[in-house]
């Protein structure tokens, strides 16, 4: 297994990992091999942040570019490289002062749904 | 492919993309980040603008696309907008471009994109646009 796999299983998991590679076609096969390569070879592998630090940045900068299906994957991500729940309430709190009030609300309801999928915190009444 | 072939054969399609104007953003990140260098270099230009799937001229419209969408990116329109006239564009195309975004992200983007291609314009002496 590449190292790019290594990290991308241990950070996504194995589950996300195999339904992406299940769904991968002729079409997307050249674009899941290179994030493969690239984001999570070349970038994630690096020494000079620990993962925990890098999930920090990669919430902010999805909460910033509105991309909330991403987010949702790396919500998960953040609890398995060991951000705690209020850690990512920090977080997301954080990007209501740089990336607008409504982005953070949007990225709340977001991590409320996954948190909850993920048993670690309560929903609603 | 070694880390340094890689990088090599990025550096081979930057050149011939971006001339002078890619070089030097590759130079200003020397003493501060070459491995950001190193990954523009190595990754989208050694592996997304070597891919033949698409014409030189083509990539260089769905960039100015993208650039102008995305706001904010106004240094690297003036990268972009130079690499587009260096790999065939004309500047009536560019700014019909600029003015096709317009009804997508808004007029203040398509204006902040069309001043930029105005000052590459100016410098190279391309003004005024004949539509």
């Amino acid at each position: 297994m590449s190292e790019g796999m290594r990290v991308r299983r241990e950070v996504l998991g194995d589950a996300h990992v195999d339904r992406a590679q299940a769904r991968t076609t002729e079409f997307t096969a050249d674009f899941q091999d290179f994030i493969t390569r690239y984001a999570w070879g070349e970038i994630w592998t690096r020494p000079g942040l620990d993962r925990r630090t890098r999930s920090c940045v990669t919430l902010t900068a999805l909460v910033a570019r509105g991309h909330l299906d991403e987010l949702a994957m790396h919500v998960r991500a953040a609890l398995r490289n060991g951000l705690t729940v209020d850690e990512i309430k920090e977080v997301l709190l954080q990007t209501a002062v740089y990336c607008g009030v409504p982005a953070a609300n949007s990225a709340f309801a977001v991590a409320q749904r996954v948190l909850v999928e993920e048993g670690v915190v309560a929903d609603s009444e | 492919m070694t880390r340094e072939e890689k990088y090599e054969h990025g550096l081979d399609v930057l050149r011939q993309v971006d001339g002078e104007a890619g070089q030097r953003v590759v130079d200003s990140l020397a003493d501060i980040s070459p491995e950001l260098a190193h990954q523009i270099v190595a990754w989208g230009f050694g592996e997304i603008y070597a891919r033949p799937g698409l014409a030189p001229r083509d990539r260089q419209l769905v960039t100015l696309g993208m650039l102008t969408a995305l706001g904010g990116a106004e240094p690297q329109l003036e990268v972009h907008i130079n690499a587009a006239l260096n790999v065939g564009l004309t500047p009536q195309e560019i700014v019909e471009a600029l003015l096709h975004s317009a009804g997508y992200c808004g007029f203040p983007r398509a204006l902040n994109a069309t001043f930029v291609a105005k000052k590459v314009f100016a410098e190279r002496d391309l003004l005024p646009v004949e539509m």
